[in-house]
C-alpha cells in the first residue's frame, strides 16, 4: 500500500512538474513579449487583439490557420518519429524540398486521373524526401558520421541544388533572380480542392490527420512502434531485449525523411501548385520546434501545430495593424522552446534536496 | 582549361585566405569545447548575432573597434546563456542549439527591421576594418598579390590558432581540458572543476565566435544581410570535428572550405551557374566528412542511436 501511495505520489509530482514546465515557459515567454510591444511603441491590447483576429477573426483567417497547420503537422510528426527514438534528423528542411521538387515535376510532367494523380504526386514526394534521408543514415550506420553535422550541410545542398535542377528543367525561359526560378503549374488532376473557398485550407488537412492518425496507432497497437519508443528511452535495455539498433536507426530515419518529404509535396499541391525555389521559411526547423514543445508526442504535434499555425497567421495581421513586425513572433517562438526545454524536474529535485539538506543541518545544530 | 587556371590565381588565393578566416577565428575558440567534449550547433547563431551587433556598435559609434568590441561582447554573452541551459538547467544541447539558431535568426532580422527598416542592410554608415598594406610582403610578386590588402582580422585569424595550439598542448590548463574530455569523471577525482573548465572553454569559444560573427559584417564591407552567417557556424562544427579539435589541423580543413568558398566566388564569373557552384563547399565538408570517417567501414555494427 505504501508503494501504492508512492508511486501515486511520484505520478503527480511529476504531471505537476509537466503543467508547471509549460506554465513557466508561457510566462516568461510573455514577459519578453511584452518588453519587445512596449520597445516598439505598440500597444499590448491592440496587439494580442490583431494576433487574435489574424487568426480566427473571419472565415478566411480560420482558412489561412488551417493551411498553415496542414505543413506544420506534416513536419512535426516527421520531427517527431525521429527524436523519439533519439535520432536527432536535422534534415527535415532538406527532405522537404525535394519531396517538394519531385511531386512538383510528377505534377505537371505527367498526365493522371485526379486521385490517382494526387497519390502518385504524394507518394513519389514522400519517396524522394526518403531517399535524401537515406544518404545520412547510411554515413552514419557504416562510417559513423554524425548524422547532426551531415543533415545540417545537406539542407544548405539541398536549397542550392532544387534550385539548379528547377533551372535545368525549364532551360530556355531564362530566369534571373531568386524569386523567378519555379516550375511550370501543376494540371488541374494534381492539385488538392480547397476546403474554405478563397484559402489553401485544402483536403490536404486530412492527408495530415491521416498520418498523424497512423503514428498515433503505430506507437500505440504495434511492436515495431514500441520497440521504436523503447529505443529512444532506453537503448540499451532494447538491445538487451533483441532489437535490431541498427536496422531501428535507418528506418526510424527514412520514415521521418518521408514524411518530411510528404509535407513538400502537400505544400505544392495545396498552396503554390508549383515548385518555386527557396518556397520555405525555416519550415523543417518548425517541425523541429513543435515536435519538443508536444512532447514528442502525436496528439500533442496535432495540438501545437494549430497554436504554431495560429501565430504565423495572426503575426502577419499583428505586422499590418501595428508597428511590431512579424518576425517579433518568430523570435518569441523560438525563446517559448528554449524555456520549455529546460528541465524543470531536475531542477525542483535538486532545489528538495538543498532544503532537506538545510534542514537535517539546522536538526544537527 | 580557363577553370583550372583560375583555381591557382591569385584572385582565388586571395579570396581563400581572406574567406577562411571566419572559419578559423571560430575554430580557434571551439577547439577547446571539442576537447572539452561539448557539441554545439548553435555556433551558427553566435556568428549571426555577433555580426549584427559588431555592425550596430559600428554604426552607432562610427568605429569599427567598438564594433569588433560589440561583436565579441555578443558572442560571449550568447555563449553564456547557451552554457546556463546546458551546464545548469539541464537542458538537451542539440534543441538548445536549435533553439538559438532559431531565435538568432529571429532577432536579428526583426532589429534589422527595426532599426534599418530593411531586410538586408548595406551603406547604412557603419564603419568597417581598413586593409592593411604590409611594406615587406610588397616585394615578392606572388606573394604580394595573396596576402597584401587583407584587413588585420584576417591575419588575427593564424595568430590565434598558433595561440590556441600552445595553450592546447604546452599548458596545464590545455593538458586538464583534453584530459577532462577524454574522462571527465577521471579529471573530477584528480581535483579538476569539470564544470568551471567546461565554462572557460564555452566562453573562448563564444568569444571567438564573436570576432568571426564581426568579421562577417565588418570585413571589407560594412554590410549585413539575412541570415547572413549561411552555415559557416555548421562549418567551423565539422571541420574541428574531423580534426577531433586540433587547431592546427582544423585550420588545415578551414583552409580548404574556405578555398571552395573563394572557387566559388571566381568560377561564378565563369559563368558557372550559381546555383550549383555554392553547393560546392558545403559538398566539401561532407566528402571530407566521408573521407576521415572511410576507416570506420569494417567496424560497423555498433551504432548509438
Amino acid at each position: 500500500m505504501k508503494i501504492l501511495n508512492n508511486l501515486k505520489l511520484r505520478f503527480s509530482e511529476n504531471t505537476g512538474i509537466n503543467v508547471a514546465r509549460y506554465i513557466l515557459s508561457l510566462i516568461a515567454t510573455l514577459l519578453i513579449g511584452i518588453i519587445l510591444i512596449v520597445a516598439n511603441n505598440a500597444d499590448i491590447g491592440v496587439a494580442v487583439r490583431e494576433l487574435f483576429k489574424g487568426a480566427f477573426g473571419s472565415k478566411i483567417a480560420i482558412g489561412n490557420t488551417i493551411h498553415w497547420a496542414i505543413p506544420c503537422m506534416l513536419v512535426g510528426i516527421a520531427a517527431s518519429v525521429a527524436f523519439k527514438s533519439g535520432v536527432f534528423n536535422l534534415g527535415l528542411e532538406g527532405q522537404l524540398y525535394f519531396g517538394a521538387l519531385v511531386a512538383a515535376c510528377v505534377g505537371y510532367m505527367i498526365e493522371l486521373p485526379p486521385i490517382i494523380h494526387h497519390f502518385a504526386c504524394i507518394f513519389a514526394g514522400g519517396i524522394a524526401g526518403l531517399l535524401y534521408a537515406l544518404i545520412p543514415a547510411l554515413m552514419k550506420l557504416y562510417f559513423k558520421v554524425d548524422e547532426v553535422i551531415s543533415t545540417l550541410l545537406m539542407n544548405y545542398i539541398a536549397v542550392l541544388a532544387t534550385e539548379y535542377i528547377t533551372l535545368l528543367l525549364i532551360r530556355g525561359n531564362s530566369a534571373t533572380s531568386t524569386q523567378s526560378i519555379l516550375t511550370p503549374f501543376i494540371h488541374k488532376s494534381a492539385e488538392l480542392t480547397p476546403i474554405i473557398k478563397g484559402t489553401s485550407a485544402t483536403t490536404g488537412l486530412f492527408i495530415a490527420l491521416g498520418i498523424i492518425l497512423i503514428v498515433y496507432l503505430l506507437y500505440k497497437y504495434t511492436l515495431t512502434g514500441y520497440e521504436m519508443k523503447m529505443v529512444g528511452q532506453n537503448l540499451e535495455f532494447s538491445k538487451a531485449g533483441g532489437v535490431n539498433a541498427n536496422k531501428m536507426f535507418v528506418v526510424i530515419f527514412l520514415v521521418s525523411g518521408f514524411i518530411a518529404g510528404i509535407c513538400g509535396a502537400v505544400e505544392v499541391l495545396g498552396v503554390n501548385h508549383r515548385f518555386i525555389a527557396q518556397f520555405s521559411s525555416n519550415l523543417g526547423w518548425d517541425g523541429v520546434m513543435i515536435t519538443r514543445v508536444a512532447g514528442n508526442s502525436p496528439v500533442g504535434v496535432l495540438l501545437v501545430s494549430f497554436i504554431w499555425a495560429a501565430f504565423k497567421t495572426g503575426a502577419m495581421q499583428m505586422e499590418r495593424a501595428t508597428t511590431l513586425n512579424r518576425y517579433t513572433m518568430n523570435l518569441l517562438q523560438a525563446l517559448f522552446v528554449l524555456f520549455i526545454s529546460i528541465d524543470y524536474g531536475m531542477l525542483y529535485f535538486k532545489y528538495k534536496a538543498k532544503k532537506a539538506r538545510e534542514a537535517i543541518g539546522k536538526e544537527e545544530k | 582549361m580557363e577553370y583550372i587556371r583560375v583555381m591557382f590565381s591569385t584572385v582565388t588565393l586571395n579570396a581563400a585566405f581572406r574567406m577562411s578566416a571566419p572559419l578559423i577565428l571560430g575554430i580557434a575558440g571551439y577547439c577547446f569545447c571539442r576537447k572539452a567534449g561539448i557539441m554545439n550547433i548553435a555556433l551558427e547563431s553566435f556568428m549571426l548575432i555577433s555580426a549584427f551587433f559588431a555592425l550596430l556598435g559600428s554604426y552607432l559609434t562610427k568605429s569599427y573597434f567598438v564594433g569588433t568590441l560589440f561583436g565579441i561582447a555578443a558572442g560571449t554573452i550568447l555563449s553564456a546563456l547557451y552554457g546556463l541551459f546546458t551546464f545548469h538547467l539541464g537542458a538537451n544541447g542539440l534543441i538548445t542549439g536549435v533553439g538559438f539558431n532559431l531565435s538568432g535568426w529571429g532577432l536579428t532580422t526583426m532589429l534589422l527591421v527595426m532599426i534599418f527598416n530593411t531586410r538586408g542592410a548595406t551603406n547604412v554608415g557603419a564603419v568597417s576594418f581598413p586593409t592593411l598594406d604590409l611594406p615587406i610582403i610588397n616585394s615578392i610578386p606572388f606573394i604580394k598579390d595573396i596576402f597584401n590588402n587583407q584587413t588585420i582580422l584576417v591575419w588575427l585569424a593564424p595568430i590565434l590558432i598558433a595561440i590556441a595550439y600552445v595553450v592546447m598542448y604546452k599548458t596545464t590548463f590545455g593538458l586538464r581540458i583534453r584530459a577532462l574530455g577524454l574522462n571527465p569523471q577521471a579529471a573530477e577525482t584528480a581535483g579538476v572543476s569539470v564544470v568551471k573548465y567546461r565554462w572557460i572553454a564555452m566562453l573562448v569559444s563564444g568569444a571567438c565566435m564573436g570576432l568571426a560573427g564581426t568579421f562577417l559584417s565588418l570585413n571589407s564591407l560594412a554590410m549585413f544581410t539575412e541570415n547572413m552567417s549561411g552555415g559557416r557556424g555548421f562549418m567551423v562544427m565539422a571541420s574541428t570535428m574531423v580534426a577531433d579539435g586540433n587547431p592546427l589541423k582544423a585550420m588545415l580543413y578551414g583552409l580548404i572550405f574556405g578555398y571552395c568558398q573563394a572557387l566559388s566566388l571566381t568560377w561564378s564569373s565563369l559563368g558557372v551557374p550559381t546555383q550549383l557552384i555554392g553547393i560546392l563547399p558545403y559538398f566539401a565538408v561532407l566528402l571530407v566528412l566521408f573521407i576521415t570517417n572511410f576507416k570506420n567501414l569494417k567496424k560497423y555494427g555498433k551504432i548509438k542511436a
